[in-house]
C-alpha cells in the first residue's frame, strides 16, 4: 500500500490495491497527559481509481494504487497526486466545517419561498456545521503512459511534476492536463535489446532542475533539466562496480534498483536494491558513501527467492526528518533501521502481537545458523509472504507508518532523543 | 521449398545436441527419453502444456503429481531453500536456466505482466546463454554425460526430423511474438545439455531470421499453420523481451543459412516465418508492446 505523509506531517495518505485512498490526520496534542502525542485517525476516505480494461491489448489495467503524493500547501486545502499503472490523478482535500443560514429566496431545506410570503431582507450568516471533509479530482493526467508507472514526484517549484514508467518519464504541470513534456526516453528502437528499465524517480528537494532516476541495473542517473529538453544524458552517474566474490546468477537481479529518494538536504541519494540500502553522496559518483545490509542472510537463498519470485519484490526505503536515521521494509513483517551516526541497526516487528497500544518494540533478531538465541528466529521459519514494502517517515518527527499486507501501523517513539 | 525446410530441420536435428520430443503423432502426448536408451516416460500434453524440460530435477517434480515414484534430490532433502551451491555449477545454471524459461513462459495474467521483471529475467536467461556459448566447444558430439548420480536427461541422436507443422505458435490475432523462447509443444529444444554453445546459438539464432525476408516470402502461411491451436496465446505475452539476438547485425546469410538454428528455435522462429517482410514485423511488434 502505498503511504506518503504530506509535508507536515499533520496528514498522512494510504492508497491500497482496490484504489482507494484513506487520509489520516493527527489530532493536535492534547496537553492533559504530559506523553499524549497526537494520534492518528481518519480524515476521508475515497476511491481514487476503479479497474479499467484495454481493449486494444485485451489486458487489464489495475486499480491498485502505486504511488501518492503530497503538494505543498499553499490554501486551506490541500492537494495529493495519486497514481495506478496508467492514470495520475490530482485530488483535492477541503473541510467544510461551517454553511450559510438565512437565505430569502430559499428556506432552510432548500425549497424555494413563494416570493410573496417574503417581507424583510435579511443578510444569509455562516453558522458552523459538523466538519466535513470533501475530497474532489481536480485533474486526470490520463493516456501519457505505455508502461506501468512507478513513480510521480513532485518539483520544488510547484507547478510541475514528473511521472515515471518503466522506459520514459514526463514532466507534466500541475494545471495541463493534456500534454506532458517527455524528458526521459530509454525504450530502444528494437525492443528486443531492452536490458534495462527505470525503478524509481524522484526530483530533487530544492533544485527544480535536477532529478535523478533508478534503473534495474543498479544505476543512478542525476539529470539537469537545463542541459536539454530531452535528459537522455545524465549529468551524473552513479554505479558501484560489481563485487567479483559476491557473483551469482541473481547479481543483475539483486542489484537492481527498487526506490531512490533523496535526503532532506539534498545532499545525499538513498537507494534501495534486494539486499542492501545504500546512502550515495551526490558528488561521490563512483562508490556509495554508506552500504547497509538489510538481510544478507538472504545471500544464499536467492535461488528459492528467484523461485518463489520474491527476488522480484520492490522494497521503499525512508530517510528520518534529520537524514541520520534509515529505514526499509524487509519479510517476516520486519522493518529495520540504520542510525548513520552511531552505526546502530535493529530489527523490528509490525504484527498485531507486539504492537498493543503503547507497547515498546522489541528488537528481534534474525539468527542465520550458529549459535541461536531465544526468541531469535531462523532464516528457514520467516515468512515470505509476509512483506514490508512500503514504509513512510514524518517529516520532522520519529513517527513512522508501516504497511504490513492489509494494516497500517503507525509508531511514534516516545522518547525523543534516541531511536526505538 | 517445403521439402527442403523439412531437409534441413532434420540436418539441424541430428547435429544438435538438444533435447528433442518425439511426438506421438496419434495421441499427441509425448515421449521424453530421461537417459538415452532409458525407459521412457510419458507426459501429458493438455490444452496448456507447461512441460518443463531440462534438468531431470524439474522433470521429477512435475512427474511427481503423476504417481511416479523418484528418488528425493538433493535439492528437495534441504527442505528447498537451497543449498543450492550443493549442486555442481552447471546443473545449478540449468536450474536456473529452466526457472527463467518457465517464469518466461508463464505470464497469462490477466493484467499486464511486470515489463521489469520481465527484462530482469531475459537479461539472466542471456547471461546464462553466453555462459554456455563461451564455454562450448565446436564439435557436435554428444554431450558428455553429467555427474553419474544426477540423471541429466541427453540427447539422443537417432531422433527423427521433427515435422514442421508441430510446435508452431501464431498468436490468434495473426501477429507475431518473437520472443516467446520455448514453445508450449516444444520445450524439449531448449538447452536440455548444459554446455553446449550450439543450442545457445539456436536459441538466438531464432531473431537472425527475421531479417531473411527472401525466405519468408515463399511460405505460404495458411498452409503450414492451419492445424494449430493458438487459442492460449495471446498477443499480450510479455515474452517478446527474453531474447535479443546474440549476433547483433542479423544480416542475412541465405535461406539455408537462416534455417539452421530453426528447430530450436521453436516458436521464436516459426511465428517470425509466419511474417512476409521484416517491416511487418516491427510494426506488429510496435502495436503490441503498445509503444
Amino acid at each position: 500500500n502505498a503511504i506518503s505523509f504530506n509535508q507536515t506531517g499533520e496528514l498522512l495518505a494510504t492508497g491500497d490495491k482496490g484504489g482507494r485512498v484513506v487520509i489520516f490526520q493527527r489530532e493536535p496534542e492534547c496537553n492533559n497527559e504530559p506523553y499524549c502525542q497526537g494520534e492518528y485517525n481518519v480524515y476521508s476516505t475515497f476511491q481514487s481509481h476503479e479497474p479499467e480494461f484495454d481493449y486494444l491489448k485485451s489486458l487489464e489495467i489495475e486499480e491498485k494504487i502505486n504511488k501518492i503524493r503530497w503538494l505543498p500547501q499553499q490554501n486551506a486545502a490541500h492537494f495529493l497526486l495519486s497514481t495506478n499503472d496508467k492514470t495520475i490523478k490530482l485530488w483535492k482535500v477541503s473541510e467544510r466545517d461551517k454553511r450559510p443560514e438565512g437565505y430569502n429566496l430559499k428556506d432552510e431545506e432548500g425549497r424555494l419561498k413563494d416570493v410573496s410570503t417574503v417581507t424583510s431582507l435579511q443578510v444569509p450568516v455562516l453558522k458552523p456545521m459538523d466538519l466535513m471533509v470533501e475530497v474532489s479530482p481536480r485533474r486526470v493526467f490520463a493516456n501519457a503512459h505505455t508502461y506501468h508507472v512507478n513513480s510521480i514526484s513532485v518539483n520544488s517549484d510547484c507547478e510541475t511534476y514528473m511521472s515515471a514508467d518503466d522506459l520514459r518519464i514526463n514532466l507534466w504541470h500541475l494545471a495541463i492536463t493534456d500534454r506532458s513534456f517527455n524528458i526521459v526516453d530509454i525504450k530502444p528502437a528494437n525492443m528486443e535489446e531492452l536490458t534495462e528499465v527505470i525503478t524509481a524517480a524522484e526530483f530533487h528537494p530544492h533544485h527544480c532542475h535536477l532529478f535523478v532516476y533508478s534503473s534495474s541495473k543498479g544505476t543512478l542517473r542525476l539529470c539537469d533539466m537545463r542541459a536539454a529538453a530531452l535528459c537522455d544524458k545524465h549529468a551524473k552517474l552513479f554505479e558501484e562496480p560489481e563485487d567479483p566474490s559476491n557473483r551469482s546468477f541473481f547479481s543483475e537481479i539483486i542489484s537492481s534498483i527498487s526506490d531512490v529518494k533523496f535526503s532532506h538536504s539534498g545532499r545525499y541519494l538513498l537507494t534501495r536494491d534486494y539486499l542492501t540500502v545504500k546512502v550515495w553522496d551526490l558528488n561521490m559518483e563512483n562508490k556509495p558513501m554508506e552500504t547497509y545490509q538489510v538481510h544478507d542472510y538472504l545471500r544464499s537463498k536467492l535461488c528459492s527467492l528467484y523461485e518463489n519470485d520474491c527476488i522480484f519484490d520492490k522494497f521503499e526505503c525512508a530517510w528520518n526528518g534529520s537524514d541520520s536515521v534509515i529505514m526499509t521494509g524487509a519479510y517476516n513483517n520486519f522493518f529495520r533501521m540504520f542510525d548513520r551516526n552511531t552505526k546502530r541497526d535493529v530489527t523490528l516487528e509490525a504484527s498485531r502481537e507486539s504492537s498493543k497500544p503503547r507497547a515498546v518494540l522489541k528488537p528481534r533478531r534474525v539468527c542465520a545458523g550458529g549459535k541461536r538465541r531465544k526468541d531469535d528466529i531462523s532464516v528457514d521459519s520467516l515468512d515470505f509472504t509476509k512483506k514490508i514494502l512500503h514504509t513512510a517517515w514524518h517529516p520532522a518527527e520519529n513517527i513512522i507508518a508501516i504497511a504490513a499486507t492489509n494494516n497500517l501501523y503507525i509508531f511514534q517513539d516516545k522518547v525523543n532523543s534516541e531511536m526505538h | 521449398m517445403y521439402s527442403k525446410y523439412a531437409t534441413d530441420v532434420s540436418t539441424q536435428v541430428q547435429n544438435s545436441q538438444l533435447q528433442l520430443m518425439q511426438k506421438d503423432v496419434d495421441t499427441g502426448s509425448y515421449w521424453l527419453p530421461l537417459v538415452a536408451g532409458g525407459p521412457k516416460c510419458r507426459l501429458q500434453v493438455g490444452p496448456n502444456p507447461r512441460l518443463k524440460v531440462g534438468s531431470s530435477l524439474s522433470l521429477t517434480r512435475y512427474m511427481l503429481g503423476r504417481g511416479v515414484k523418484r528418488k528425493m534430490s538433493e535439492y528437495e532433502a534441504s527442505g528447498g531453500l537451497g543449498p543450492l551451491p550443493d549442486l555442481p555449477y552447471p546443473q545449478q545454471r540449468q536450474l536456473v536456466l529452466d526457472l527463467c524459461l518457465n517464469k518466461l513462459q508463464g505470464c497469462h495474467t490477466r493484467a499486464e505482466p511486470s515489463l521489469h521483471r520481465s527484462v530482469l529475467l531475459a537479461n539472466t536467461l542471456r547471461h546464462i546463454q553466453e555462459e554456455l556459448r563461451r564455454e562450448g566447444g565446436d564439435p557436435p558430439a554428444i554431450l558428455a554425460p553429467a555427474p553419474p548420480h544426477v540423471a541429466t536427461p541427453l540427447h539422443s541422436p537417432d531422433m527423427p526430423p521433427i515435422p514442421p507443422d508441430c510446435g508452431v505458435i501464431c498468436s490468434p490475432t495473426g501477429g507475431c511474438w518473437p520472443g516467446l523462447p520455448i514453445a508450449m509443444k516444444e520445450p524439449g529444444l531448449i538447452g536440455g545439455c548444459g554446455d553446449n554453445t550450439r543450442s545457445s546459438d539456436s536459441l538466438f539464432g531464432s531473431f537472425e531470421i527475421t531479417n531473411s525476408t527472401s525466405y519468408l516470402t515463399d511460405l505460404a502461411f495458411d498452409d503450414i499453420f492451419e492445424d494449430i491451436d493458438t487459442s492460449m496465446y495471446d498477443s499480450s505475452d510479455f515474452s517478446v523481451l527474453a531474447l535479443p539476438p546474440a549476433r547483433g547485425t542479423g544480416t542475412t546469410t541465405g535461406p539455408e543459412d537462416s534455417l539452421k538454428p530453426f528447430p530450436s528455435c521453436t516458436s521464436t522462429s516459426t511465428l517470425q516465418l509466419c511474417l512476409t517482410d521484416l517491416n511487418d514485423l516491427d510494426h506488429i511488434m510496435e502495436i503490441l508492446v503498445g509503444s
